[in-house]
């Protein structure tokens, strides 16, 4: 933790930028204060593990030595020569059209449906309302690797449960359903996706003040124009904000563009990338240039994103005050909006889960076969014997919850140190502390992985082909998330309850020990838990820079994957979900019981 | 135990802004003294740096024999050394507790087990709060929050007291019993306390000493009575409460009296010596009485016109045009008044306060007050 200060006035030096006039104290006060030391450790790690990193990334775009190579750190091996192959022969062409259509499909078709949810479960008095809400909240756990799998077990052309059921229904000779197409692609991600759009525009439309719009109706307008004059204006900042998030989802998302992008012959830039270094004949610039390329968008993209979410302050919508929203009586009509409601959380959340667990326990003799009534004669344990049983499942465990409460427990000391600097003190330059934690949810976990695999091939620390490399991938990864988590419960704790220990008789340590740490645990352990569950979710970037033996969970489902045994695969995942609910049910008791607001 | 502050001195934005400007006071044992100004006046300045969170840049501060702060000394003591108890503003009661422990924190690791549950206990019961012991502290009520702050304040037995405008969060009719509470408390163990606070009533009610603070520097002192009826200054007249001011020309003396014309008409004044050309007078609200018409041609009376009553309840709150100058007065609820009412008002001449030549300047705050709260927040 933080190195404690013993008096008063190292604490007020720190708390005014004006430092004491005697001469010769301040000549001391520099190189005594261990805040200063902490200050600099901390920016340290930081530009070693996200600066850094960055700047070799680029450097390897304009670079023509390979990643290791002795000539790499030579400015004589500054060439374009990666920009021109990446430009060259309509390959990039191809890429940018098929990205541009994923990701705004996504976007487009994600948004209609979360928001029609977020509406239904706000506004309308339909009935089951907490029980769409909560099926929202559970999607979270599934990880998108599951949901691409369970749709193709689903709407796959040769064993589709699905087609087999229409063909079956309407007399049909081909599958009316075809996974591995553009639109597959898009309708199974934003079924991934839907629960952020509705979390997101959920928060929207609960934060709004309702007399804005009560005092619209007096005024005499109708419901249409007080939605068009009124409601939508107001929540058009958190709309255009939630559009920009999807959209860098969109480009950045691994996982279905690669199990089902790649049979479909429609290549992303993730995909790409993850490609150039992964099959031969490997090609580290050209990767170096598409990560280049992506992080350059996302980082325009989430300027964006900060502009307009500064606009919705402006706009005072959102704050931060309970208000009972106005909800729209739908008469009969309500019937209609829980069916439609119900059909899409049985698509998003209902038919991949119990398509998986169909297939976990489907004999894996017999290889993986649609959802029928003689099947379920043959359902057995087998597969998750066999889980129980695999080396790379159990290594996968080991290894995730290694990396998961390792990266958790560093990260959230980090950032607690990083908070405590920038929201406590004012030592200057804390800012950029906190520019440069944040700035990883701007970068591409497969932009981050490229970055990370050369950097450790071209320094000589030798983590590249141990666990250690994912480790300190995964810190850099999840710093965003954990400061904002640290600084608000750092914000919440207020300097008189700190003040008030001292002047009760309790030393600047006792104080801290008694007092600001025991208010800061809800916070941390909230935080721990989002960067634990998120490491056990983690796939796109892990993949650039794993080696045999070190395979975290993601890797290892998709290991299983490519070489097809679907049952085992199946049962695997059903053990991670398990495990991630769990994880995610501890979350939510403590932010209930502390009150800490849960960061998605 | 006495607090005694002496050329105190506190800067921020870089020693631009004096929020404490060389002031000196001194709180007798047993007595309260209230800080009185508005905000960013450098009251709360003031009390933080006598508890040791603020570090001052110059002066001294004595609490009882032992010097806390010299400036010349280079002696700072940090807050845990001072022995102060003190109530903070939000009240500050650490929510991951219980009341006990809030309030036994001070005693913990100072005194036996047995002792620290029976004083704990004891200051408990003296704020009425020893049913609620085990209760957690963010399930309380804002006024119960306050005696939870309060008896932690006084469980470590301090030799003073500071309290940081205690009753403003809470609502009228609770400030009201709690600052009874308070000063009973005070005078029943006799502990010397400085209070801080913006509310004019607040500080007259509670306070043995008074002193008014304005941009960092004292612009009066005194007891209540003295600072109300008395004041130092017009600027000071008009911030402790309401108040007419007249400004009187032509002063002469007649039958050991002053007289003098003013925009109401001739004015006598209870005033020895040699009057001065010109002066002002300060006439409290509650002086100005409505005469009937047989005082016609007395001493000091006016006729003259109501623009405005509005009813509070106990009295009326009126404004009189007498010959283009208005005046505010108290009328009492039968009265009755009403609006365009041609009334006889009359001020005793003994009632008229001759306010020092000299203005003090407008009671304001400084600049500092963002600047500080921006840097304690910060």
């Amino acid at each position: 933790m933080t190195t404690p200060v013993e008096s008063p006035e190292q604490v007020a030096a720190l708390r005014s930028p004006v430092e004491p006039p005697e001469q010769g104290r301040r000549r001391r006060w520099v190189p005594r204060d261990p805040r200063t030391f902490v200050f600099l450790a901390v920016a340290a790690i930081l530009v070693w593990e996200i600066a850094i990193p960055l700047i070799i990334l680029l450097w390897g775009s304009v670079s023509s030595a390979r990643p290791g190579s002795d000539e790499f750190f030579s400015p004589s091996s500054f060439t374009l020569d990666n920009f021109a192959r990446a430009f060259d022969g309509g390959r990039l062409t191809g890429v940018l059209w098929d990205t541009f259509v994923f990701a705004t499909g996504t976007t487009v078709l994600a948004f209609i449906l979360g928001t029609y949810l977020a509406w239904v479960c706000e506004r309308t008095n339909t009935p089951l309302r907490g029980f769409i809400t909560l099926m929202m909240v559970l999607r979270l756990i599934l990880p998108g690797i599951l949901t691409t799998i369970s749709w193709i077990f689903l709407a796959s052309p040769n064993i589709g449960t699905l087609n087999r059921w229409l063909q079956a229904l309407f007399g049909l000779q081909e599958a009316p359903l075809n996974i591995y197409s553009m639109a597959g692609m898009i309708w199974v991600e934003t079924m991934d996706i839907l629960p952020l759009v509705f979390l997101l525009m959920s928060a929207a439309l609960r934060s709004m003040d309702p007399s804005l719009e009560e005092a619209s109706l007096v005024a005499g307008k109708g419901l249409l124009r007080t939605t068009g004059r009124i409601t939508l204006p107001l929540i058009r900042p958190a709309i255009l904000a939630t559009l920009i998030l999807l959209l860098i989802r969109g480009i950045e998302t691994f996982e279905t563009p690669a199990l089902i992008g790649i049979p479909a012959q429609k290549f992303t830039f993730v995909v790409e990338i993850w490609r150039q270094t992964s099959t031969t004949p490997t090609d580290f610039g050209v990767a170096a240039v598409f990560a280049v390329l992506i992080l350059a968008f996302c980082s325009c993209l989430l300027w964006l994103y900060n502009h307009m979410t500064r606009h919705a302050d402006a706009f005072a919508v959102v704050t931060g005050k309970a208000f009972r929203p106005r909800r729209t009586d739908l008469g009969a009509m309500k019937w209609g909006t829980l069916a439609g409601s119900l059909l899409i959380c049985l698509f998003s959340l209902g038919l991949p889960m119990i398509i998986l667990v169909w297939a976990s326990f489907y004999p894996p003799s017999r290889g993986f076969q649609p959802i029928t009534a003689d099947g379920f004669a043959l359902l057995s344990w087998d597969n998750y014997r066999a889980v129980l049983d695999s080396d790379l499942v159990q290594r996968a465990f080991v290894n995730s919850t290694f990396l998961g409460i390792a990266s958790a427990a560093v990260v959230v000391l980090l950032m607690t140190v990083v908070a405590w600097i920038t929201v406590k003190t004012s030592i200057p330059g804390r800012m950029w502390l906190d520019h440069l934690s944040f700035a990883p949810i701007a970068i591409p976990a497969v932009a981050m992985g490229v970055a990370f695999l050369w950097l450790y091939l071209s320094v000589p620390i030798p983590v590249y082909g141990t666990i250690w490399i994912l480790f300190l991938l995964y810190v850099a990864r999840f710093t965003a998330v954990a400061l904002r988590i640290m600084s608000a419960s750092m914000t919440q704790v207020s300097d008189e309850l700190h003040e008030a220990a001292e002047v009760a008789g309790a030393s600047w340590w006792r104080s801290f020990r008694t007092v600001t740490m025991p208010l800061l645990r809800p916070g941390m352990l909230a935080a721990f838990i989002f960067v634990l569950v998120h490491a056990y979710r983690e796939l796109s970037a892990s993949l650039l820079v794993y080696s045999y033996g070190n395979e975290p969970i993601g890797v290892a489902v998709f290991d299983i994957w490519e070489n097809g045994s679907y049952g085992l695969l199946s049962a695997f995942g059903i053990l991670v979900v398990l495990a991630l609910a769990f994880f995610s049910i501890i979350a939510r008791v403590i932010s209930n019981r502390y009150g800490v607001k849960e960061e998605q | 135990m006495t607090i005694e502050v002496t050329d105190l001195l506190k800067s921020f934005a870089g020693g631009s802004v004096r929020a404490v400007d060389e002031i000196s006071f001194a709180v007798p044992a047993g007595s309260v003294l209230t800080l009185l100004g508005p905000s960013g006046c450098g009251k709360t300045t003031t009390m933080r740096s006598i508890a040791g969170l603020e570090k001052p840049e110059g002066g001294t501060i004595t609490v009882g024999e032992k010097v806390v702060y010299s400036a010349r000394q280079r002696i700072n003591l940090r807050p845990n050394q001072r022995q102060v108890g003190m109530v903070f503003q939000s009240y500050a009661i650490w929510p991951h507790m219980t009341v006990f422990d809030n309030v036994a924190y001070p005693l913990k690791g100072n005194v036996d087990k047995a002792t620290l549950r029976e004083r704990s206990m004891r200051v408990l019961e003296l704020v009425g709060l020893d049913h609620l012991a085990d209760r957690r502290a963010p399930n309380l009520s804002g006024g119960q929050q306050q005696r939870v702050a309060l008896a932690r304040a006084l469980v470590g037995q301090p030799e003073v007291l500071l309290l940081d405008e205690p009753l403003s969060n809470l609502d009228a009719k609770l400030r009201d019993q709690m600052r009874k509470e308070i000063r009973e408390l005070q005078q029943s163990l006799g502990i010397t306390t400085l209070y801080v606070t913006h509310d004019q009533s607040e500080a007259l009610a509670i306070s043995d000493y008074v002193a008014i603070m304005s941009q960092g520097q004292i612009v009066d002192f005194g007891e209540p009575e003295r600072i109300y009826s008395r004041p130092a200054s017009r600027s000071v007249a008009e911030f402790i409460g309401m108040a007419n001011v007249v400004d009187v020309t032509k002063l002469r003396v007649v039958d050991g009296r002053w007289v003098g014309e003013s925009a109401l008409g001739a004015i006598t004044i209870d005033h020895a010596g040699q009057p001065p050309a010109t002066c002002s007078i300060l006439v409290r609200l509650e002086d100005l009485h409505f005469v009937g018409e047989d005082q016609v041609g007395q001493t000091n009376v006016w006729l003259g016109t109501v623009v405005s009553a509005i009813y509070l309840g106990s009295f009326w709150e009126c404004i009189v045009d007498v010959n283009g100058q208005r005046l505010r007065t108290h009328v009492p609820r039968r009265q009755r008044p009403s609006e365009g009412q041609r009334v006889h008002v009359q001020v005793p001449a003994n009632c008229c306060y001759l306010l020092p030549e000299d203005d003090t300047g407008p009671i304001a705050g400084t600049s500092s007050d963002e600047a500080a709260v921006a840097e304690r927040s910060a």
